[in-house]
């Protein structure tokens, strides 16, 4: 593993996602390239926000791998809480979804999304996401 | 018109053609010297050159009035018109302006007195001709009533002379003033007459209402010429009785005259018979005798007896000459040759006039006497002339004529009257014979001659023919101006009644309208009061007309709002239009029907103006739109069923796209983590049964990526943006990562505009992805074509692939059809269903041409901008 030397804290990974098996592909997409960063999971919008207003809930520095279609509050719905709440607005997040409307997509960069990727398009068992994150995270200063 | 014309202007060419016959008849004639030819007929007298050189003119001159050559025809008339007038002239002046003689010599010295010269009347006649002539020919150069007035007085008056002419001809009356034409020259001016009365009337331009002169004019002057020309027959007619009584008695007279101084010279003869039987009757025998002659014999003024030496021996009575006894008559030469005379003839002989006993004329007859012893001398009668012709001078006289008896050398006796040489009817002479001597007699009728056979009928007759000419001519007027009124009248009772009946059927039509008219239709006047309502207006309202007539229609009827609220008549829009002259059209308010209850209504209320512009009222029109309203909630409802199983549709796309797919995604997943995890130990068999689940999968996954593609088509708002068709097909092409052995060709003219790039680059990449997909050569080319169209483009994409059957080429566009497995072709068989639904949703057509064999053509249409905008806010 290369090390970070710039990064002090480890970067924590909150996946918002509703679907099981989605979620069993991100953290085995983790583990097969040995990314030991944390991994915090909630299956819907209130369930996240609740994760992240609880304090110590998440560890900081954090990035948001965020569903679209989540029963309860959604990923959009989701996505304009946080960008109302001063405490969380600067969250970066990631859209990671089935949706191709162009509909959403808008509206998700919108609300200041780091990135709109499509589950299909992130090659077998979400490898080259994993991939992008690792290098993301290495390169790109996240807020405190 | 044109028939009559036609027939009109034959007939003035026939009579034209008439005329020139007879004159250049007549001038042959006279140049050759044809009497035959001049005369026509023994019995009539020639014609002079003058008249047939006139009717050659004339005929010709109206010949040039139908060829409509004015013009020459007033040359013609002028010529005309002085030939005919010098000719009056002469006559009136009794002068010689030796036009007779002009183009011909004097030949032949015939019947007529003055054989050449055209008689007063046949140059009356040329003159109003000629005069006929120019005004025609100054009325073709400028219409004019005068004109028309003139030719309708003057050629009736050339026709009418021509007539009496013929008329006194025909009845054979002699020493008529209008007699004196011969009947070729009266039917030649009837002719002309009549011929261009004809051609007047066909050239006439008549004006529609002026009075019709046509036929009145002309029977008028007719008329008034016959009447003139009886008046002058029986003026004629006295004048011949007059004259004929003056020569019988003048004969009479005459006779006895010539009678009494025959016997006289007898009875001498007798004396001297006895004379001589007895050689020489002794003086007192003789003078008884002879006292008894003179006494007894008017006009002897005495007898006596000369001796052979010539000397008056006896004389009886001797009371009144007895100065003559003794007179030597042989000393008078006169006298002397009387007596040698009547001795050589052995015969009484009469004397020339000689003066005796200072007393006037006297005459002398000689009767010689023979005896026994020889030569006795002779017995002479003297007769005073005055006496002998007494009985002429009482009979002139009495009858009342003028008479003159002349000899050779002097005059003998006249009357004593004196006359005027203007007055002279005719001069007579007749011969006087009495014994040898030959005398004339000359007589001139005086008035007084007249007084007996003058009555005042020619004068009655001529006054009352004249006024019941006049009279008729009045009375012609006023049936004419009757018969005009009669005829505007009867034409305007005609035209009202058309109108009439056409003002009918426009109102039952108007009537029947407003009667079937399924719209409520009333009028109302400037105070807003019903003036009419039709049968729908009533029967919506449940009011009949009579209740609305006069009414506030908005009380009636337009009294609350919808809403309950009173509706003032101020804020009436029906109203408006009376005062404001605007015409509103309302969608959505209530009329009030007669037993409360309402209906929802559209109306229409529009000003009424009359001609001026006036506002007179308003009509308004106006239908019950109950059942229009509840069709509209019924459609609004529609609508709203319609757009909420869209948003349904929407999303069961939305839920097709993502909700069915996550599972598909996780079950892919979950595959691929068992040949993943399972690793080596999987069999052959179970691996290979992973993988085509796998690819069954993803197939699934796409055929529900297009049908959200499909669904979504035209639901979507694009931009219009400028767009580079060429640029966008290479760009396609480059981006498509096409392989190596597909070559594109672009052939046409590709626009530039402005349209919407998304769904045209769709139809684009489908069609190539599509021609790519399924081919199955080694070298594929690609060849698209662009062309400009009316209101769009034409495209077409032609490859050199395996080309589709016809019999599947309805097919080939309808959703999830493929021609081939999606075990050897990938496809959801969406592509060409979501092309055809894109370019039918933007007013385009797609085709393809495709023998089955050599490669597929897909030729699409495309919307310029400006259809393409059009379009696009038709769907809004």
């Amino acid at each position: 593993m290369i090390t970070n030397e710039i990064q002090t804290k480890p970067v924590s990974i909150l996946l918002i996602e509703d679907d099981e098996v989605d979620a069993m592909g991100v953290e085995r997409a983790l583990r097969k390239n040995k990314i030991l960063n944390k991994l915090y999971r909630a299956r819907d919008g209130i369930e996240a926000l609740e994760l992240l207003r609880t304090p110590g809930g998440v560890d900081h520095p954090y990035i948001i791998l965020l569903d679209l279609n989540m029963p309860r509050m959604n990923g959009l719905e989701l996505l304009e809480e946080l960008r109302r709440d001063p405490k969380l607005t600067e969250s970066v997040v990631f859209v990671l979804t089935t949706s191709k409307d162009d509909e959403d997509r808008t509206a998700a960069y919108k609300n200041h999304v780091a990135g709109y990727i499509l589950k299909k398009n992130v090659g077998d068992g979400f490898m080259e996401l994993i991939d992008m994150l690792d290098r993301y995270w290495r390169l790109v200063e996240l807020p405190q | 018109m044109g028939i009559t014309d036609n027939r009109n202007s034959r007939s003035v060419a026939l009579g034209v053609l008439f005329v020139l016959l007879l004159s250049i008849t007549v001038l042959f004639g006279w140049h050759f010297q044809a009497i035959p030819l001049i005369q026509l007929h023994p019995d009539f007298s020639p014609m002079p050159y003058n008249t047939a050189l006139c009717f050659l003119l004339s005929a010709s001159g109206l010949l040039l009035l139908l060829l409509d050559k004015g013009k020459s025809a007033f040359i013609i008339g002028m010529v005309t018109l002085l030939l005919a007038s010098a000719t009056l002239t002469e006559h009136i002046f009794s002068i010689d302006l030796a036009i007779d003689q002009l183009l011909i010599n004097e030949w032949p010295s015939t019947l007529t007195s003055q054989p050449n010269r055209m008689a007063v009347n046949t140059a009356s006649g040329f003159m109003l001709y000629g005069l006929a002539l120019i005004v025609s020919s100054l009325r073709q150069v400028a219409s004019n009533r005068w004109c028309s007035l003139l030719i309708s007085i003057l050629t009736p008056a050339v026709l009418g002379l021509g007539l009496v002419a013929l008329f006194t001809y025909a009845s054979m009356q002699q020493g008529l003033s209008l007699a004196h034409m011969t009947p070729p020259t009266a039917i030649g001016f009837i002719l002309l007459g009549a011929a261009h009365f004809t051609l007047s009337r066909t050239s006439a331009a008549i004006q529609e209402h002026a009075i019709d002169t046509r036929y009145n004019l002309p029977i008028v002057v007719v008329l008034l010429i016959l009447v003139i020309s009886i008046w002058d027959m029986l003026v004629a007619y006295e004048t011949n009785q007059a004259q004929h009584e003056m020569e019988i008695n003048l004969r009479l007279s005459r006779e006895t005259t010539e009678a009494l101084f025959s016997t006289e010279s007898e009875a001498l003869q007798r004396m001297a018979m006895r004379w001589e039987i007895r050689n020489g009757t002794p003086l007192n025998e003789w003078q008884a005798d002879a006292a008894e002659y003179v006494k007894n014999v008017a006009g002897l003024n005495a007898i006596g007896w000369v001796d052979n030496k010539g000397i008056l021996q006896r004389l009886s009575p001797l009371s009144t000459q007895q100065a003559l006894l003794g007179h030597n008559f042989s000393q008078n030469e006169t006298a002397a040759s009387s007596m040698r005379l009547a001795r050589q003839a052995d015969q009484p002989y009469v004397t020339d006039p000689v003066p005796l006993f200072n007393q006037g004329s006297h005459i002398l007859v000689f009767i010689p006497l023979v005896i026994s012893t020889g030569d006795d001398g002779f017995i002479v009668g003297i007769f005073e002339i005055r006496s002998l012709l007494s009985p002429l001078y009482n009979t002139a006289k009495a009858t009342g004529y003028h008479l003159q008896v002349k000899d050779q050398s002097q005059i003998l006796m006249e009357t004593d009257e004196t006359y005027l040489k203007g007055d002279i009817q005719w001069r007579q002479s007749s011969e006087l014979n009495l014994g040898n001597l030959k005398w004339t007699v000359h007589t001139v009728p005086l008035p007084k001659l007249f007084s007996s056979t003058h009555t005042a009928l020619p004068s009655i007759i001529l006054f009352g023919g004249v006024m019941m000419v006049f009279l008729l001519a009045v009375a012609l007027h006023f049936v004419q101006l009757t018969r005009q009124k009669q005829e505007t009248l009867s034409r305007e009772v005609e035209e009202r009644k058309r109108n009439q009946s056409a003002l009918a059927a426009a109102r039952e039509q108007l009537q029947l309208i407003l009667d079937s008219a399924q719209e409520g239709i009333y009028g109302v006047d400037l105070n807003g009061l019903t003036t009419f309502a039709n049968p729908a207006a009533c029967k919506m309202t449940g009011l009949t007309f009579a209740e609305m007539q006069g009414q506030n229609q908005h009380e009636l009827i337009h009294h609350t709002r919808s809403d309950g609220s009173p509706y003032p008549r101020s804020d009436c829009f029906i109203y408006d239009a009376l005062t404001s002259g605007k015409t509103h059209h309302i969608e959505d308010e209530l009329f009030w029907r007669k037993n409360g209850s309402s209906f929802p209504v559209s109306y229409t209320s529009t000003p009424i103006r009359d001609a001026k512009d006036q506002i007179k009222g308003a009509v308004v029109t106006f239908q019950d739109i109950t059942e229009r309203k509840a069709a509209e909630n019924e459609i609004r409802r529609y609508t709203r069923d319609l757009e909420q199983s869209n948003q349904e549709l929407d999303k069961f796309a939305y839920i097709a796209s993502h909700d069915l797919k996550s599972p598909l995604r996780g079950i892919d997943q979950l595959a691929s983590w068992i040949t993943e995890d399972l690793g080596e130990q999987l069999n052959d068999e179970t691996a290979e049964h992973l993988r085509l689940m796998r690819s069954r999968l993803n197939r699934m996954e796409r055929l529900l990526d297009d049908l959200l593609t499909y669904s979504r088509i035209g639901r979507k708002a694009f931009v219009i943006k400028p767009v580079d068709v060429r640029e966008m097909i290479e760009g396609l092409w480059s981006l498509h990562s096409v392989p190596e052995h597909f070559e594109l060709k672009l052939t046409g003219e590709y626009p530039l505009f402005n349209t919407l790039e998304t769904p045209l680059e769709q139809v684009f990449r489908n069609l190539i992805s599509n021609s790519i997909k399924h081919f199955t050569g080694v070298k594929g080319i690609i060849e698209i074509t662009a062309s400009a169209q009316p209101s769009g483009y034409t495209f077409s994409i032609r490859d050199n692939g395996p080309g589709i059957e016809p019999k599947h080429q309805e097919r080939v566009f309808g959703m999830f059809q493929t021609l081939r497995s999606r075990d050897d072709v990938e496809g959801s068989g969406m592509g060409l269903a979501i092309v055809k639904k894109i370019v039918e949703n933007y007013g385009g057509t797609i085709r393809l041409e495709s023998d089955g064999k050599h490669g597929t053509c897909f030729i699409f249409t495309w919307p310029d901008e400006s259809t393409l905008r059009r379009l696009l806010d038709d769907h809004q």
